[in-house]
């Protein structure tokens, strides 16, 4: 039963994700609203490794949240650069890319 | 316990609604840093001590106090708190409730038993030391490394 609403709540999770990755216009809102969905599948990866008896599911949280750490760090200093450059940090306003 | 599985389990989620639908960033990157701690805490609640510390350590204590560092330093004002735009909230919604739906209903009717004995995590760093994880261990530590090193490369001021 635990393991259910566990499960419910990972995509109750990845929904609101969605949601803010969608709809929020900020580089950082953007980052903030994608580490939800990242936690959600760590969740996901916990409660099969638990029904399933295996350690790999565990492994790969291990793995998960290092490599979430390193796209946050690489993003947070885009979002640097880019404030630094056009005092903003709205994802739209970024042209400097488009070719 | 029970009554605080549950409780640590209503505020994982509360707060997680909070965190994508509050308009100040600096509350946002709050609310994410209590949902993170929730999931933390409910991993301990799964038997998984060392990623539940892991996640709170690394997540709680690391990622969340660089996302409130950063958005205090990318904002136009000190005094004025960074309140952001949200763009097509009914169409992005009506996505996000969809997607919901869509997997409850693939969920709803999914049994989840844990099978055969329930196994002890709590010695992980011996099973990842002494098993095939080592060279992914390794690799995953240089991967770190070399996103630091590009991250301070690509905000330093030159």
């Amino acid at each position: 039963m635990e393991l259910k609403s566990l499960f419910f709540l990972s995509i109750f999770l990845f929904s609101l994700g969605l949601y803010g990755v969608l709809s929020r216009r900020n580089a950082m809102g953007i980052l903030i609203a994608l580490e939800l969905i990242f936690n959600s599948a760590n969740l996901n990866f916990g409660i099969f490794s638990k029904i399933h008896a295996n350690p790999s599911g565990v492994m790969t949280i291990l793995f998960g949240i290092g490599i979430t750490a390193a796209e946050i760090v690489l993003g947070f200093a885009i979002v640097i650069l880019l404030f630094r450059l056009r005092k903003t940090s709205n994802a739209d306003e970024v042209h400097i890319l488009r070719g | 316990m029970k009554i605080i599985f549950w409780i640590i389990f209503i505020i994982t989620g509360l707060s997680g609604l909070m965190t994508v639908l509050t308009k100040d960033l600096f509350r946002s990157a709050i609310y994410l840093g209590i949902t993170l701690l929730g999931s933390g805490l409910l991993y301990l609640f799964l038997g998984y001590d060392f990623i539940g510390w892991t996640q709170i350590l690394v997540y709680v204590g690391g990622i969340v106090l660089l996302m409130i560092f950063t958005i205090m330093l990318a904002r136009e004002s000190v005094m004025r708190p960074l309140i952001i735009t949200i763009r097509n909230p009914f169409i992005s919604g009506l996505f996000a409730l969809l997607l919901f739906l869509l997997l409850m209903l693939v969920a709803k009717p999914l049994i989840l038993v844990p099978k055969g004995l329930d196994k002890d995590y709590t010695f992980l760093p011996s099973i990842i030391f002494k098993s095939k994880y080592v060279l992914s261990f390794e690799v995953l530590s240089v991967l770190l490394l070399i996103a630091f090193i590009g991250a301070i490369l690509i905000a330093r001021k030159d």
